[in-house]
């Protein structure tokens, strides 16, 4: 499986009135074709941002992209102008985002807005697009797909109008697929059908995925390979067996504890304690040391970087040391 | 709306009523004396009750007849057509070019935020909402009229004009000029702040970054997916400018001599001309609900969630 996207040491910075807030800092991370590539940690802590990131849908100001490269496809996208991101975005990489109710437009009907990205990237006219919307409409399961591609937004499901972005990101047979929370908003039979839709459509198209999310059962369920982000930087990145069997940082372990279990008989979850640390206001050190129950001192003093301890698992702890 | 009709006719003939003096005070001779008055007044109803009286203003009103108006010796009805369509061409004409001003430089106002741009069309719009029309319309009757004398002073045709079709509407256009600035600017101010902050909530929504995230160029993002949805709650506005059309804008129509329905109303009402004003506020009620009922078709047409199945 050849790279198809590689992120090398990205920063992302939003410069607000408060302060800088370091977004995403020095994150690398690779997507191979094919791959579903899952990236956890909880709200804030720069997973969206790095997937937004790639296709420099960054609102800026404040944000900005400060320094690294995004290689895909052998070009760095980081440097690409305007109108060559226009090309890549809805046709090669593709975004599924988190709240269907409030990602189409109102005005437009369903079969509107999907035309719209195939006409501008694929050489149809309408009437060919219209075909085409119909038939994407028809593959991710939507009963009378003729009817709904006159529809507006308002007139579907939350789990429809999802169904319609999936159709709208597919359309144009993309590379890349980033599905920032795809489910979270929806209830949990409905999250269950797009999840299998999604990896339905991934075994017929090859599309990669990244597969943005903070619920570990969506994780383990679609993803090959795992990052786990806190803070903007990435403590641990292993293959989906790995993480769940045998995980390092202590964040993933406290995150992997406090999933529910069927079956067992607790009063309470388990949770991390603690809060995550105000953006502007980072602690010394590991960003994680003041919910660590494994903090040490150096753990105050050094930033711990990123290092391969097993092959193809990686680790941002003291505890652990580089293998080489 | 037939009900909210009877309704306004019931309060339009009380306040007319409760008003000092009747017909008679307005229309006759004051050196009559009072059997004739009180001959005239049997006449004309005057002397029966209120009731009695509000029937048969209605009954009139129904066949499109609102009496004589005191002032002008005529009927209401002749004296309104006479007036009312040259405030509706000049206020027709100030509402086409404020929209055709104001929708885009809301949108460019929006979409650079707290630019220079933005700031220069807050400080225009703060000036146009507080430059008072008379005061306006003066320095410009006195800067182009007067000083470089490149617009004429008053009046809506040259006098002794009698030109028609094209000239005419050239002669007009040309007269228009002033009043119109003074017109617009006010309405301008409103309706681009109305659009800017519109606009700047419906840039936040997610479908404006779905737009982007699908490869649309920033103009067909902005034009077509954002201004469309910006514009729901503008457009609905335009059905409550209707009766606004007509109603004439008195001070700007006075100070350009511009002959609207506006000095007409100041002068019933200096007059005591109850039939003249009792018409014009039945016409302005009944435009202001018609106005209403197109406000309500419009939204149902710009906004698919509202349509009725």
């Amino acid at each position: 499986m050849g790279e198809l996207l590689s992120i090398k040491n990205l920063k992302t910075y939003f410069y607000t009135e408060d302060g800088v807030i370091k977004a995403v800092d020095d994150v690398s991370l690779t997507i191979r074709e094919g791959e579903t590539l899952g990236v956890v940690g909880e709200s804030g802590c720069g997973k969206s941002i790095t997937a937004m990131s790639i296709l420099k849908l960054i609102p800026n100001p404040p944000g900005k992209i400060v320094s690294g490269e995004i290689i895909f496809e052998g070009k760095d996208l980081t440097k690409a102008t305007d109108s060559e991101i226009r090309k890549i975005r809805g046709n090669k990489i593709s975004v599924i985002f988190q709240e269907p109710m409030t990602s189409l437009n109102p005005v437009f009907t369903i079969g509107d807005q999907i035309i719209e990205a195939i006409v501008l990237h694929q050489n149809m006219n309408r009437e060919q697009a219209r075909e085409k919307a119909i038939d994407m409409l028809k593959l991710v399961g939507i009963p009378r797909a003729n009817e709904v591609v006159d529809a507006y937004p308002h007139e579907l499901s939350g789990g429809m109008r999802q169904r319609a972005m999936i159709a709208m990101a597919m359309a144009c047979n993309p590379k890349l697929l980033i599905a920032d929370e795809p489910t979270t908003a929806l209830d949990v039979t409905i999250q269950a059908q797009i999840l299998d839709l999604m990896r339905e459509l991934k075994n017929k198209t090859n599309t990669s995925i990244m597969l943005i999310t903070h619920d570990l059962g969506v994780v383990a369920e679609m993803a090959d390979h795992v990052v786990v982000m806190y803070a903007g930087k990435i403590v641990e990145e292993a293959d989906v067996f790995e993480i769940f069997k045998n995980p390092l940082h202590p964040y993933t372990i406290g995150l992997l504890e406090s999933k529910p279990i069927l079956n067992q008989d607790k009063e309470r979850l388990n949770s991390i304690p603690g809060q995550v640390p105000n953006p502007l206001n980072m602690p010394e050190g590991c960003y994680f040391h003041p919910r660590c129950s494994k903090a040490m001192d150096i753990c105050r003093k050094e930033q711990p970087k990123l290092c391969s301890v097993k092959d193809g698992h990686k680790v941002a702890c003291h505890l652990y040391k580089e293998v080489k | 709306m037939i009900p909210v009709l009877i309704g306004v006719s019931i309060i339009i003939f009380l306040i007319f009523q409760a008003a000092p003096g009747d017909a008679l005070t307005g229309m006759m001779d004051p050196k009559m004396s009072y059997e004739t008055k009180q001959k005239i007044r049997k006449q004309l109803h005057l002397d029966e009750p209120a009731i009695v009286q509000y029937k048969y203003w209605v009954q009139n009103v129904i066949r499109g007849d609102f009496g004589e108006s005191f002032y002008f010796k005529q009927p209401v009805g002749r004296v309104m057509n006479t007036y009312i369509w040259n405030s509706f061409y000049l206020s027709l004409a100030s509402f086409i070019l404020s929209v055709l001003i104001a929708i885009p430089i809301g949108v460019i106002s929006a979409t650079r935020q707290y630019s220079f741009i933005d700031y220069f069309f807050t400080v225009f719009a703060l000036i146009g909402i507080s430059m008072p029309s008379f005061f306006f319309g003066l320095l410009l009757i006195k800067w182009f009229a007067v000083d470089i004398n490149l617009f004429p002073v008053s009046g809506m045709m040259t006098p002794g004009s009698t030109a028609v079709g094209f000239e005419k509407f050239k002669d007009v256009l040309y007269h228009m000029v002033l009043p119109l600035t003074v017109l617009t600017l006010g309405s301008v101010a409103g309706l681009m702040r109305y659009t800017r902050s519109s606009m700047l909530e419906v840039i936040r929504q997610d479908y404006i970054r779905t737009a982007r995230a699908k490869g649309l160029r920033e103009k067909v993002v902005i034009y077509k997916h954002a201004l469309r949805n910006a514009l729901i709650p503008v457009v609905t506005i335009f059905g409550m400018w209707l009766p606004g059309l007509f109603s004439g804008a008195m001070i700007t129509e006075a100070i350009f001599n511009w002959p609207g329905i506006g000095p007409i109303e100041l002068l019933a009402v200096n007059n005591r001309d109850y039939p003249l004003l009792m018409g014009i506020n039945m016409l302005l009620a009944f435009l202001t609900l018609l106005g209403n009922l197109i406000a309500d078709v419009t939204y149902a047409i710009v906004d698919p969630r509202i349509r009725l199945k």
